[in-house]
């Protein structure tokens, strides 16, 4: 088994309810071990497609392997995979011990094995003192934490996740979520993680998949997915986007290396995800808050288009302004309160870019 | 918020001491009314049948004062009467028998109707439930007149299945209710850790229907042991309990036995309903059930 | 489930009732609710609508004694008869007064149930459920304990000499048939309209009061609204057994407490006459059948599904 070259693959996968398309033709391979999310907002296909893996639904169209071998229509219980509820679905009547040991019994595991599993997956999730309550009296996240156990202690394939950690408060889904990753490193086991968080996302994964209106826009690490965004939908689902409208300059290798704004303003940039670009096409910058700055004139050696600040927001580490372009449009700047200098709301200003960061997308969804 | 704007009221507006005066004498007020009103239900609920048992021992056969002295004699005399036993054990007879029919009838039919989708769904709900509101009435007269076009002899045989009938979809009513309060993925979560589908209905969808199976039973048993107008009907010369009361009611002379067997039997029922719901509400704590969810849920 | 985090989109909960999964044969996806569903209709379909459909025939026959079965519109039109249709104006009339009278009891009483009793709501519910428990002939009956001539009532108010001689409208009348109809079907009436105060937040109780609304008017645009459905609930559940009763008239009506039900069962068990009988019970049928189509009318049939 471990021979395969992924644990998970999916091969063209297309799932419609009726006249609904809700996976629309996706392309993924998991390997072994990875922590891999599965991100977008709701209604983009993420859950159906984790509720394929897990086998609650079967494509319409299309491949899905299971550590290299076919599993459209493998049943749920034969699955080397298990699901990690959103509500956790703990069985009520059980109590923690009885309900992570509901796997290894069905798989009809000798009593002692059993009781040596789940004691050890309780151990994982640090659980153990708890084994004989029963649901109804532990707080969110311990019913997460033993929900966790219940599917590690089947040692899958592959564990899924469906936004676990949605009911929890954000102090724990921070705590939880550091949790799931050392717990993830230390089974070993590879995890596919759905998620409208993006932050969530990033935080655990080591790789994710940008997904909307159930196809896949962008799959990789989240630097990558972060610096060097597909599409403007990804650039603007992963953190803050300021996109300016554009036109091809120059071009290297098919690729744009210099291209000019609405207001004349000319640029270069480092990276680029749209593949045949000709000198003239429309294309769309993207520039992240952090890699703008502020200066009261025009600076010289970058860079830059002129503004008004509108907004000044204090938020403890950071500060963020947003400047309303004389060209039209706002952009958002984000600089540490470390900065001497303040702008304030009504300040003429020039807002510059380090072309170093800046990222060329796409305006074909413009 | 609400005890905000109370100590507000009560202590912060100047004058405050009238002020509170009043808002206490209205409050004792209104929470003496409140006992009052629920004094009167519980009466309304179970005075008669309390004052009827006191009845029961009055040595006169006038059903009234004046209180004549103490006697055992009605519960003698009844005791004795055997067609008092013969029809209780009819009665018996027939609610041990409807009662488990009713659970499996309730049971498949909830699971269908909440656990698939199909076409006819909606028309089959609406069949399944159609008996709920026809009139008991019109079911004893159509099943008499059914039985006897159809050649079946009335007897407990012909009570029992209009008993069924009537019965059962009150119990697909409640345990629907019960299957669409569980978290769907409950099921969905068996079968992912491995327990095929006949291993998910009976370690996690049956369970957890336990308690109102058992509060469905409760109820069909009591149902079916308490019926009269239907089994009016469908009983030809057979007896059942309740039949007995009312032509024994008829009949002045016997209307002191009538007392005492009613004030036995209601004893009896009170005991084995508040034991049989205390049980209940025990094994529902300890699925982290609430009882008023059955209550609320039917 | 997922409602609260994420808004519901086509990829959530695709299918809550259903358990379909891969690999599942279809023929077993097709032929199972049937195999769950047979016995369940088929008891109905014999037992129920044959039932009724025999009723129906009847009706549009000539069903006497001495009846030779060939059809008739003469049953629904000796169902008219004046002596029958008084009786119906009569049932009418006390079916109405024991609605009126059971809601004002029930209303306020799952009230206070549902919000005011605290630790006393659950024992509260028991005793309603037990008292339903009992026999419902020994509940009527003993009523004559309370209303008889020498019952408590009177008793206690020669006692008094409030009067000298018994008051004799209070059993075998309407109004002791209206009286132990509304204890009757007491608890059948809390139990709707306490399931459908459940709903209520509580804390949208105290928004109300805080926000300064008074009893009358926190009950008027809260409390109401929200409860509607249960109260057309309440009055199908209640008001179709109440007009099709027999029991009470028959134990505590005397002559000017008839109803129809009465009438009806005479010419069944007493005078054989099957047609006009159930002419009369289709009548009956159609009175519960008004009544139901209302409410449901007025309500959102799925709610009152859940709320029954």
């Amino acid at each position: 088994m471990n021979d395969a070259p992924y644990a998970l693959e999916l091969r063209k996968v297309t799932k419609r309810f009726g006249d609904i398309v809700a996976v629309d033709g996706i392309d993924l391979q998991v390997p072994q071990g990875e922590f891999f999310s599965l991100l977008g907002p709701s209604g983009c296909g993420k859950t159906t497609t984790l509720r394929m893996i897990a086998g609650f639904e079967e494509p319409t169209e299309g491949t899905l392997l299971l550590a290299g071998k076919e599993g459209n229509e493998i049943p749920p219980f034969r699955r080397n995979t298990n699901l990690v509820f959103q509500s956790y679905a703990l069985f009520p009547h059980m109590t923690v011990f009885e309900n992570v040991a509901f796997g290894p019994r069905r798989a009809r595991l000798p009593e002692p094995e059993v009781r040596e599993r789940v004691m050890a997956a309780l151990e994982t999730v640090r659980m153990a003192g708890l084994a004989e309550r029963l649901p109804r009296s532990l707080s969110g996240g311990q019913r997460q934490r033993v929900a966790l156990a219940r599917a590690l202690v089947n040692r899958p394939a592959v564990l899924l996740l469906d936004e676990p950690l949605g009911a929890l408060d954000l102090k724990l889904r921070k705590e939880m979520q550091l949790e799931l990753k050392r717990i993830q490193r230390e089974v070993g086991i590879c995890f596919v993680y759905v998620t409208h968080d993006q932050e969530e996302a990033m935080t655990m994964s080591d790789r994710l998949a940008v997904m909307n209106e159930g196809r896949i826009e962008q799959i990789g690490t989240p630097e990558e997915v972060y610096h060097r965004p597909a599409t403007r939908f990804v650039a603007e689902f992963i953190g803050e986007a300021n996109i300016l409208e554009a036109t091809v300059d120059r071009v290297e290798d098919g690729s744009p290396v210099q291209v000019s704004i609405e207001d004349g303003t000319t640029t270069t940039v480092a990276s680029c995800n749209e593949a045949d670009c000709e000198v003239g096409s429309r294309v769309l910058v993207v520039l992240r808050p952090e890699h703008l700055q502020l200066h009261r004139s025009r600076p010289e050696d970058l860079p830059a288009t002129e503004g008004r600040v509108a907004e000044v927001i204090f938020q403890g580490s950071v500060i963020r302004f947003v400047v309303e372009r004389l060209a039209g449009g706002t952009l958002t700047v984000l600089d540490t309160t470390a900065t001497p200098h303040r702008a304030a709301p009504g300040d003429g200003v020039w807002v510059s870019w380090l072309p170093e960061w800046a990222h060329v997308v796409s305006s074909s969804d413009l | 918020m609400a005890s905000i704007s109370t100590i507000h009221a009560g202590t912060g507006t100047p004058g405050p001491r009238v002020f509170h005066l009043g808002s206490t004498l209205r409050r004792r007020l209104a929470t003496t009314l409140r006992s009052a009103f629920l004094l009167f239900v519980g009466f309304v609920l179970f005075g008669p049948v309390i004052i009827l048992a006191a009845f029961s021992l009055n040595d006169s056969i006038i059903l009234g004062f004046p209180f004549k002295g103490v006697t055992l004699s009605w519960y003698v005399e009844a005791v004795n009467e055997p067609d008092i036993w013969s029809s209780l054990r009819a009665s018996l007879q027939v609610a041990v028998i409807v009662t488990p029919i009713c659970l499996l009838l309730g049971l498949t039919s909830a699971i269908a109707l909440t656990r698939f989708r199909f076409r006819l769904r909606g028309p089959v709900t609406a069949f399944v439930a159609l008996p709920l509101v026809i009139p008991w009435l019109i079911i004893g007269v159509g099943s008499l007149l059914f039985f006897s076009a159809t050649g079946m002899k009335l007897s407990l045989l012909t009570v029992g299945i209009s008993h069924v009938v009537i019965a059962f979809p009150l119990v697909t009513v409640l345990l629907s209710a019960q299957l669409y309060r569980l978290d769907p993925h409950l099921h969905e979560a068996a079968l992912d850790l491995g327990a095929t589908e006949p291993e998910t209905i009976r370690l996690v969808v049956l369970p957890l229907l336990v308690p109102t199976l058992a509060a469905s039973a409760i109820f069909v048993f009591s149902w079916s042991f308490n019926n009269f107008i239907v089994s009016f009907f469908t009983a030809g010369f057979e007896n059942t309990f309740p039949i007995w009361v009312f032509s024994t009611l008829r009949r002045a002379r016997d209307l002191p036995m009538v007392n005492a067997i009613s004030t036995l039997i209601s004893a009896v029922q009170v005991t084995v309903v508040m034991a049989a719901w205390q049980v209940l509400r025990r094994a529902m704590d300890k699925r982290g059930q609430d009882i008023r969810e059955i209550v609320a849920g039917s | 489930m997922n409602g609260s985090v994420t808004p519901p989109g086509i990829d959530e909960e695709p299918l809550a009732l259903e358990t379909t999964y891969a690999g599942k044969p279809r023929r077993q996806r097709r032929l199972a609710p049937l195999l769950y569903l047979a016995g369940p209709v088929g008891v109905l379909a014999v037992f129920f609508a044959g039932p009724l459909g025999i009723l129906a025939v009847y009706s549009f026959q000539e069903r006497s004694r001495t009846g030779d079965g060939s059809w008739t519109l003469l049953n629904y039109m000796a169902a008219l008869q004046p002596r029958y249709v008084e009786t119906a104006l009569d049932t009418l009339i006390i079916a109405v007064i024991s609605m009126a009278v059971l809601l004002a009891i029930a209303y306020p009483l799952a009230y206070l149930i549902a919000f005011k009793v605290g630790r006393w709501e659950v024992p509260l519910l028991l005793a309603l459920a037990l008292s339903d428990e009992l026999n419902p002939l020994i509940r009527i009956y003993a009523w004559r304990t309370i209303l008889g001539r020498n019952g408590v009532v009177n008793t206690i108010l020669q006692q008094l000499n409030l009067i000298d001689e018994p008051l004799d409208w209070l059993i075998f009348t309407k109004f002791s048939v209206v009286v132990v109809l509304t204890a009757s079907w007491l608890p059948y009436a809390v139990i709707p309209l306490y399931a459908a105060m459940k709903t209520i937040d509580r804390r949208v109780l105290e928004a109300a009061r805080d926000l300064g609304a008074g009893w009358w008017t926190t009950f008027q645009k809260v409390v109401f609204p929200l409860t509607a459905a249960g109260f057309l609930a309440t009055i199908v559940i209640v008001f179709i057994p109440i007009i099709s009763d027999f029991a009470a008239p028959a134990l505590v009506g005397g002559k000017s407490g008839r109803m129809l039900a009465s009438v009806i069962e005479d010419l069944f068990l007493g005078r054989g006459q099957w047609g006009i009988g159930s002419a009369l019970t289709f009548v009956l049928l159609a009175a519960s059948g008004f009544v139901v189509w209302l409410s449901y009318k007025i309500t959102d049939i799925s709610k009152l599904d859940t709320s029954r």
